[in-house]
């Protein structure tokens, strides 16, 4: 990995720093190496993951400048994630219960993201890739490598509701890179 | 920069799967400029696939069927280690499950097998952002050949999605038509195999057309309403990334609701507008097949690459009276049409809940040699 790397996370469980410490043992990728910080919710006043993601963004914005307009990527890993949203919706037409809105529509992770960055007000990332699956630390390497400026993000499910869910963010600045993608 | 071509396509549709030279029946259909034969629905929001057309007439079993045509065409050793897997899907299906919401975890086509291939998962637009994810792999060198796949079929779960935000329509779908009131939920099975150019020549596959560049962005101020603006400034980007001039057709997204039609053709007629294009050819299939959700962008990325190869633009079914749009052709129903300005670059869109919203550009390239046109024809 070239260039800097730091990452942040929110969550509403007290070991998350059990956790990242596993994930920087682990040679997480670009979650490698300690955290820049970590953000301890109380289950008392669980945070959205829409809401986790945007204070992972913000705590990152010193690092990553004026607008997310200079991020060449957005890439978001979010396995179990997706499927517990997506399970809501079955569940809710299987069962006959009313369906809302919002089952539809939210059950997609680009909602939380999109709803994360209008919050956040900083532009939006010249790309962005949901990879419905688990986090791969080679794969994310792989393409951010080719990015001047890249963002990942990892939903990692702890419970089985999606709001049952660390967020965790990464900003990898590579100046050599030419910009990957198109 | 990295060539990156497209070397193979596959599709299940109601059309059915492909003809004896290997050419999608998507394509022949709709170059006849008529709906296919659908089998009855139970759910009027939905016009499923009559199993009796095709060869394969299991739902589960229209994923492997395009992948393989999708490799076939491309010529990929059976003996080979497979492209990696990239699914246009809502996610992983839970153990246990299985509901044709989930994508697939394990996909068998003749001698190849992917398990936990990656799901990539924006809602009606997952196939052009893997598109741009299978771009990315390639150009940064982690790979040298994606496959990307998907389907979509007509269950309770797709049609109360749309149901719920009140997107359904009451008569089969008509894009860009002034009558327009609604979605109605098509199925089928689509595949294309993207690969570095250089090593596609290597191995003797024979280009398709070029992946001129694609843009897939996370944006805009509602889950559900497109937004005219980043319309624009999408297309406007993949123009620009690929260096292009302009393009010569749009296969549009256009699902035929009310608001996300008008907002995608006001972008592309500003899009006309500011590139000094005059009568842009406008087209979607959706009027033909339903909208295929999440695999939606199949069938327009193997009308785009048809269109470079052939030069031939299917119409949209269903339009008959179209919105008003400057300096945009929008191709009212009826046989595909071959136009007088020779189609170099195509334009393929798509958007989702959740505010996605992405572009590819696909083009003739005289880098890429040789040049085969498909054989495939228009009618008359």
């Amino acid at each position: 990995m070239t260039g800097r790397s730091c990452w942040v996370g929110a969550s509403a469980r007290a070991d998350i720093g059990a956790r990242a410490l596993l994930a920087g043992s682990d040679a997480a990728g670009p979650f490698d190496g300690a955290p820049l910080a970590l953000e301890i919710i109380p289950d008392a006043a669980r945070r959205t993951p829409q809401v986790a993601l945007r204070r992972c963004l913000e705590v990152l914005m010193p690092g990553v400048g004026s607008s997310l307009s200079t991020v060449d990527l957005l890439l978001v890993f979010a396995g179990s994630f997706a499927t517990a949203f997506a399970r809501r919706l079955v569940v809710a037409v299987e069962e006959s219960r009313r369906v809302r809105p919002t089952d539809s529509t939210g059950m997609e992770t680009s909602e939380t993201v999109r709803a994360a960055l209008v919050a956040l007000d900083a532009g939006r990332p010249r790309s962005a890739v949901i990879v419905a699956s688990d986090f791969d630390p080679v794969l994310a390497s792989a393409v951010t490598s080719a990015c001047s400026s890249a963002l990942v993000v990892r939903f990692e499910l702890y419970g089985p509701e999606p709001e049952d869910c660390d967020v965790w963010a990464t900003h990898v600045a590579s100046p050599r890179a030419g910009g990957g993608g198109s | 920069m990295t060539a990156v071509v497209f070397t193979g396509l596959g599709a299940v549709s109601a059309y059915g799967t492909v003809d004896g030279r290997g050419v999608p029946r998507l394509l022949h259909g709709l170059a006849e400029g008529r709906p296919p034969a659908f089998a009855p629905a139970e759910d009027p929001a939905t016009c499923p696939i009559d199993p009796t057309l095709l060869d394969e007439k299991e739902p589960r079993r229209w994923l492997p069927a395009a992948i393989g045509e999708a490799l076939s065409g491309a010529r990929w050793p059976e003996d080979g280690a497979p492209p990696v897997l990239l699914l246009a899907g809502q996610a992983p299906a839970p153990e246990a499950s299985d509901n044709p919401l989930y994508a697939a975890v394990a996909v068998e086509v003749g001698p190849h097998r992917w398990e936990h291939p990656l799901v990539i998962s924006h809602a009606c637009a997952s196939a052009l952002f893997a598109v741009h994810f299978a771009e990315r792999l390639i150009r940064s060198g982690a790979h040298d050949a994606v496959l990307v796949a998907g389907v979509s079929v007509c269950t309770p779960c797709a049609s109360e999605s749309l149901r719920v935000v009140k997107a359904i329509g009451t008569v089969p779908s008509r894009p860009f038509d002034r009558e327009r009131d609604g979605i109605l939920i098509g199925e089928g099975a689509g595949a294309v195999l993207l690969e570095r150019a250089s090593t596609a020549l290597a191995r003797g596959a024979v280009p398709l057309a070029e992946l001129g560049a694609s843009v897939a962005e996370i944006g805009g101020a509602s889950s559900a309403a497109s937004d005219s603006a980043i319309v624009f400034d999408a297309m406007t980007r993949a123009i620009r990334d690929a260096g292009a001039p302009g393009v010569d057709y749009v296969h549009a997204h256009a699902t035929g609701t009310v608001q996300g039609d008008a907002a995608e053709i006001e972008a592309v007629s500003r899009l006309a507008a500011e590139r000094g294009l005059s009568e842009l050819p406008v087209s979607s299939h959706k009027g033909a097949l339903g909208h295929l959700l999440h695999a939606s962008g199949f069938p327009g990325l193997i009308v785009a690459v048809s269109a470079v190869r052939d030069g031939v633009l299917p119409t949209t079914v269903g339009l008959r009276r179209p919105l008003a749009a400057d300096g945009v052709d929008l191709l009212v129903e009826g046989p595909a049409i071959r136009p007088r300005r020779r189609v170099d670059r195509a334009l393929v869109n798509a958007f989702g809940f959740g505010g996605n919203n992405a572009c590819v550009l696909v083009r003739r390239s005289p880098s890429v040699r040789p040049h085969r046109p498909s054989g495939f024809t228009p009618p008359g």
